[in-house]
């Protein structure tokens, strides 16, 4: 074997080599055009279409039991720049809609294709009803009754929804600028980094959310979760001495083996150390590469120094630090020291 | 007396990536997309070599157009401007990753348009030669397709991904013999 044509292509060819170049050129790249960044969104002058002349009994009654206001006997014209536009519309839901400053709703039934949503707007779904919304040009989320979405913020740089209880499923442009788009349940706040995920809140505010495509942040009261395809995770406020905190079990795939995920579930629900020892030392026995972004945050999370330790040491296996990242800082440092390696590992680990 | 030398401090020093990346990064985030067009052009054989190492070929050229646009839309978050290559890298295989989870097999290389290709044998050709290399282990995987299959040299491969020239060389050399083996274990000898 020629080793100068094998690393420069000078001196004779080697026919080896050159007989696998020739078997393998049908895989070689064929180059296309740089991805160009999305031009600028437009912002849609949006004109407010007169909403849907047919009311519907049930929404108003519904509306009227929950938000106690008074139905308007007429739609509402107006002229705003908002990007909420219902799409697609089964069974019965409503929307009450708040004048500018005025704590006094109007409500009304939905039309697809006809209705524009404001800022501040709610939307009530009912039992078995099913609403999708366009958000501006990013995407769509669709609201599966019984279910109560707040539509809080529309701007060109946040376009921001609350789901108070329900389902919704997101599904927004991988063009999508980082973090425009974010979903508020009472426990956190979903942002979406270009995917498409559902997010249920259940009665309690504890909320589940699994990601189908793309990569989602799950932001606890200033502490990240970090989703991607495949992975979710499950949020519920508990109480504590002082009053509560929102307590998220660790992200996993949801197609890995089913010791990973009850050993996983084990030692998420474990209330003892020595049940969160024993448990964690279980789930990392059976961990794989792919758990490694689970383990990441145990790591990140875990209270107990020697469980830190234990995470650190599975983590290492499963994917070395990058340089510059060192098992003290990590399993005893604290501060933004500690947070900066974690972060570069993180990066390391999920590139982005 | 001078200690000896550890083995590494034989290698020639780590290829330093071209200085004018960090230029062409600094610009690209400044939203030049000339820029942008220049960091492609000189990055698109490594992510799409390190793409093939991984995930299905028939996906290849569709993951290496999703790595740029993540990178893209990310490149404000790049904190090393010299290290692109190395972070496309980490892209590239973050992005393999997500499509094997996705798809749960790996697809048929026949697959491929032949029209776009060469004839179904060629198709069929690469497909056993590339599964051979994917027998390896991921370090002389990634190497051997750059070089195989992108048509990188050496000193390119490692001034692309920081590699040294020394651990490219030993990849390259190592990780042929161990295709030899493979491709004969399955009959395969060129």
């Amino acid at each position: 074997m020629s080793d100068d044509y094998l690393w420069d292509r000078s001196g004779p060819p080697d026919p080896q080599i050159e007989a696998l170049e020739r078997r393998l050129a049908p895989l070689r790249l064929q180059r296309r055009a740089a991805p160009k960044a999305a031009p600028p969104r437009v912002r849609a002058r949006a004109a407010w279409l007169a909403l849907a002349a047919a009311l519907l009994a049930a929404p108003l009654l519904l509306l009227n039991s929950q938000f106690g206001r008074t139905p308007a006997p007429a739609p509402q014209v107006a002229f705003v720049e908002n990007r909420f536009v219902v799409e697609l519309l089964e069974g019965s839901a409503a929307a009450a809609i708040f004048a500018p400053g005025s704590k006094q709703a109007t409500e009304t039934s939905l039309a697809p294709g006809a209705s524009q949503i404001p800022e501040g707007a709610e939307l009530v779904c009912e039992m078995g009803a099913r609403v999708r919304v366009r958000v501006a040009d990013l995407g769509d989320v669709t609201l599966e009754g019984p279910a109560h979405l707040r539509l809080e913020r529309s701007s060109a740089d946040l376009q921001k929804l609350f789901l108070e209880r329900g389902i919704v499923r997101a599904s927004i442009s991988p063009d999508a600028k980082p973090r425009l788009f974010q979903v508020g349940t009472p426990v956190g706040t979903a942002v979406d980094m270009g995917c498409r995920y559902t997010m249920e809140v259940r009665d309690d505010g504890a909320t589940e959310l699994r990601v189908q495509l793309g990569r989602v942040h799950f932001e606890i009261e200033g502490s990240p979760l970090f989703l991607r395809s495949g992975a979710s995770c499950f949020v519920r406020r508990v109480a504590t001495k002082g009053g509560s905190i929102a307590a998220a079990t660790t992200p996993v795939y949801e197609d890995a083996p089913d010791l990973v995920r009850k050993t996983l579930a084990a030692f998420d629900f474990a209330v003892t150390h020595e049940e969160r020892a024993s448990t964690l030392k279980s789930f990392l026995t059976h961990a794989r590469f792919e758990e490694a972004v689970s383990v990441w945050h145990i790591l990140v999370r875990e209270p107990l120094a020697p469980l830190r330790s234990l995470a650190f040491d599975e983590l290492a296996r499963l994917s070395p630090p990058p340089e510059g990242v060192d098992r003290a800082t990590c399993v005893d440092g604290s501060g933004p020291a500690r947070d900066a390696q974690l972060e570069k590992w993180r990066l390391d680990l999920m590139g982005w | 007396m001078s200690a000896v030398p550890r083995p590494d401090a034989f290698e020639e020093p780590a290829a330093p990536e071209s200085a004018a990346d960090s230029s062409f990064v600094a610009r690209a985030r400044a939203g030049d997309s000339a820029a942008f067009e220049h960091l492609y052009e000189r990055y698109a054989s490594m992510v799409h070599a390190i793409v093939l190492s991984h995930a299905p070929p028939r996906d290849a050229d569709d993951l290496t157009q999703e790595v740029f646009a993540r990178a893209l839309a990310g490149i404000a978050t790049l904190r090393e401007d010299g290290r692109v290559g190395a972070w496309l890298a980490s892209i590239a295989r973050n992005v393999s990753r997500e499509s094997l989870r996705t798809r749960r097999r790996m697809s048929e290389l026949g697959e491929i348009d032949p029209a776009a290709r060469g004839s179904a044998d060629a198709i069929h050709g690469a497909r056993e030669v590339l599964e051979a290399i994917r027998a390896l282990s991921e370090a002389y995987r990634e190497t051997l397709v750059m070089r195989l299959v992108e048509g990188m040299t050496g000193p390119e491969i490692a001034e692309r991904t920081g590699m040294t020239h020394g651990s490219v060389r030993v990849h390259l050399h190592r990780g042929m013999k161990l295709l030899h083996e493979e491709l004969e274990r399955r009959g395969l000898t060129p």
